[in-house]
């Protein structure tokens, strides 16, 4: 059996916010009375992360996401409950612990920037106590996996974003860490980067068994990575489980798309109709149930060149998951 | 131990930035040496208009004062402002990812400034000899005494301003708290003048405070101003300043993060 890394149960944190409104009187008045009200950033958050596992972590801004991260890297000291990441009580912030997790965030820099990232490796060495051997092959196969060599001895201020990025998640990555938090590691990167460090983030769980917790506002990112995502929606968690699952379970919904050889004015009939375009091509979403049944009315009915049966896209699932938890505020809890 | 060899990695990286920034630097630091430049200036044009001496202190004594004020000044000089910027910033919850006090890095950042920049103090202090004529009267002893004194002068600045500097944690109006010490400095430190030449209450209190343990008594001390029992007064004072910064320094950093993890960087 997986041995858990991650185990959190009911993790709560209550922020004191306190609210003016704006103006010279207002400023007056809240010196002798200041309002404050509580604002729930994460409310009773209860999940395990096994070891090896990539976990999607999603949910709108101001979800709570990046706030659990924060506690469960020792930033942050909850309000209530408790974590356990790989045996500490990250909040402690152990050296012991601070040694084997790291958490990366896509505006913030580790590497000093008017020297070349090779020099602020060497100071992560001493930091982590890293020994110069198991160094050397760490920073070997990082600069392997993401064709680093080039850009390691340029000064940091000299690379692109998408340069930079990657030498910080090398440098995040020096010394082994048994859990990384990532959030929104691929964030204002192009594509081709955005892949690179995708593909580079799986080969790293791979080899190295890592457990991987990332939030990424690219649904590109948690397709590739994720086969389980926990999505989080005013500091709950809504959803728990296999990110496929999470289509079935909560999009009511599939799209036909069909290229027909006739003339057709109208598809109506069938469903509603999303997309029309010039080469005869149609596509009509229908209710789930009903997919197989219009499918089949469809072959009969017309003369059909293509035919294909798509999932929506997961945004769009996504946003359907947040919508449900706003008709039901108690939704049945994750699996 | 680990820590310091955290340090020493640190130090190569801060000497490299330093000297990609000497210039910037070597302006930086001419610029804190203008006021003592004026006051020396000030003072000697008063002393020979005395007729040679004001209160004990000749030209040439004057002149000597103020030189080792420059090289005191640079010595000892500490960040300031360094938790604001980072908390501000967000830069802190960077550091406290690492698993390793932040201080040591800060202390190697400090060596690395000053090692840089003493290059053009050095050129400063023969232009200055050059051109006010001090009166020099080092003996061996006070010399080896001075290495001590100026050292743990350094020390206590450095923690005592570090620690200051956590006030920040609670306020966001540390600039403003910081500019009381920053004129207190000036006047007990013994830049504007000499302390003994400060009327008697200000010089009364001048014992009570940090400043005139960080400049003037090295200053002194060096220039064999002083007895025995006032060496052995400094001494005292130096290490009680430093211990009690010390002390101050855990207690209010341990506070500090856990306040600042309470309500999120």
């Amino acid at each position: 059996m997986a041995q858990p890394v991650i185990e959190v149960r009911d993790l709560r944190k209550t922020y004191i916010v306190h609210e003016r409104e704006s103006g010279m009187m207002a400023a007056m008045r809240s010196l002798v009375n200041r309002k404050s009200r509580e604002v729930k950033a994460v409310d009773q958050v209860s999940f395990r992360i096994d070891e090896g596992e990539i976990v999607g972590f999603l949910g709108p801004n101001g979800a709570g996401k990046t706030t659990t991260l924060k506690m469960l890297s020792g930033l942050l000291h909850p309000t209530g409950g408790e974590a356990d990441v790989i045996g500490y009580v990250p909040w402690k912030r152990d050296r012991e612990f601070l040694r084997r997790i790291t958490l990366v965030m896509g505006q913030r820099n580790q590497l000093v920037w008017d020297i070349p990232a090779s020099d602020s490796y060497d100071l992560n060495r001493a930091i982590y106590r890293i020994p110069q051997d198991e160094f050397r092959r760490t920073l070997d196969e990082l600069i392997e996996l993401m064709e680093l060599a080039e850009l390691i001895k340029k000064p940091v201020r000299n690379l692109s974003l998408g340069e930079r990025m990657k030498c910080e998640i090398a440098g995040a990555l020096l010394h082994r860490p048994r859990v990384l938090f990532l959030d929104e590691p691929t964030i204002g990167l192009d594509v081709t980067m955005q892949r690179r460090i995708r593909t580079f983030l799986a080969e790293y769980n791979r080899r190295h068994g890592a457990a991987i917790m990332l939030t990424s506002h690219y649904m590109a990112d948690v397709e590739a990575l994720c086969r389980r995502v926990i999505v989080i929606h005013h500091g709950k968690v809504l959803y728990d489980g296999d990110l496929s699952q999470l289509v079935t379970r909560f999009s009511p919904h599939k799209t036909i798309v069909v290229k027909l050889l006739d003339e057709v004015s109208d598809l109506s009939g069938y469903g509603e109709v999303v997309r029309r375009d010039e080469d005869g091509s149609w596509a009509v979403r229908v209710a789930k149930a009903d997919t197989a049944q219009i499918t089949s009315r469809l072959l009969a009915d017309l003369q059909v060149s293509d035919l294909t049966i798509e999932d929506p896209p997961i945004e769009e699932v996504i946003e359907q998951v947040f919508s449900v938890e706003a008709s039901a505020p108690n939704p049945e809890p994750a699996a | 131990m680990d820590n310091w060899r955290v340090t020493l990695a640190q130090f190569r990286i801060a000497l490299a930035v330093n000297f990609q920034y000497r210039f910037n630097n070597i302006i930086w630091m001419l610029g804190l040496m203008v006021d003592p430049v004026v006051y020396l200036a000030v003072w000697s044009a008063v002393a020979k208009m005395q007729g040679g001496s004001v209160g004990g202190y000749s030209a040439g004594e004057f002149a000597s004062y103020y030189i080792l004020l420059t090289l005191v000044r640079h010595i000892t000089a500490a960040p300031m402002g360094l938790h604001e910027r980072r908390i501000v910033t967000g830069e802190l919850s960077a550091l406290l990812l690492r698993p390793v006090h932040p201080v040591y890095l800060d202390i190697a950042d400090d060596l690395a400034y000053k090692t840089i920049t003493l290059l053009g103090l050095i050129p400063l202090a023969i232009l200055l000899i050059v051109a006010f004529e001090p009166s020099i009267n080092l003996t061996w002893s006070s010399a080896l005494l001075f290495v001590p004194t100026i050292l743990l002068a350094a020390a206590m600045r450095f923690t005592l301003q570090y620690t200051l500097g956590m006030i920040a944690f609670w306020t966001t109006r540390f600039m403003s708290i910081f500019q009381v010490y920053l004129v207190a400095q000036i006047f007990f430190a013994g830049r504007l003048a000499p302390l003994d030449l400060m009327p008697e209450p200000l010089r009364a209190i001048s014992y009570l405070l940090p400043f005139r343990w960080v400049e003037f008594h090295p200053i002194e001390m060096l220039l064999g101003r002083l007895s025995s029992a006032e060496i052995a007064q400094g001494l005292a004072a130096q290490v009680c300043w430093l211990l009690v910064a010390y002390g101050a320094f855990w207690w209010l950093w341990r506070a500090g993060i856990k306040r600042y993890s309470a309500v999120g960087g």
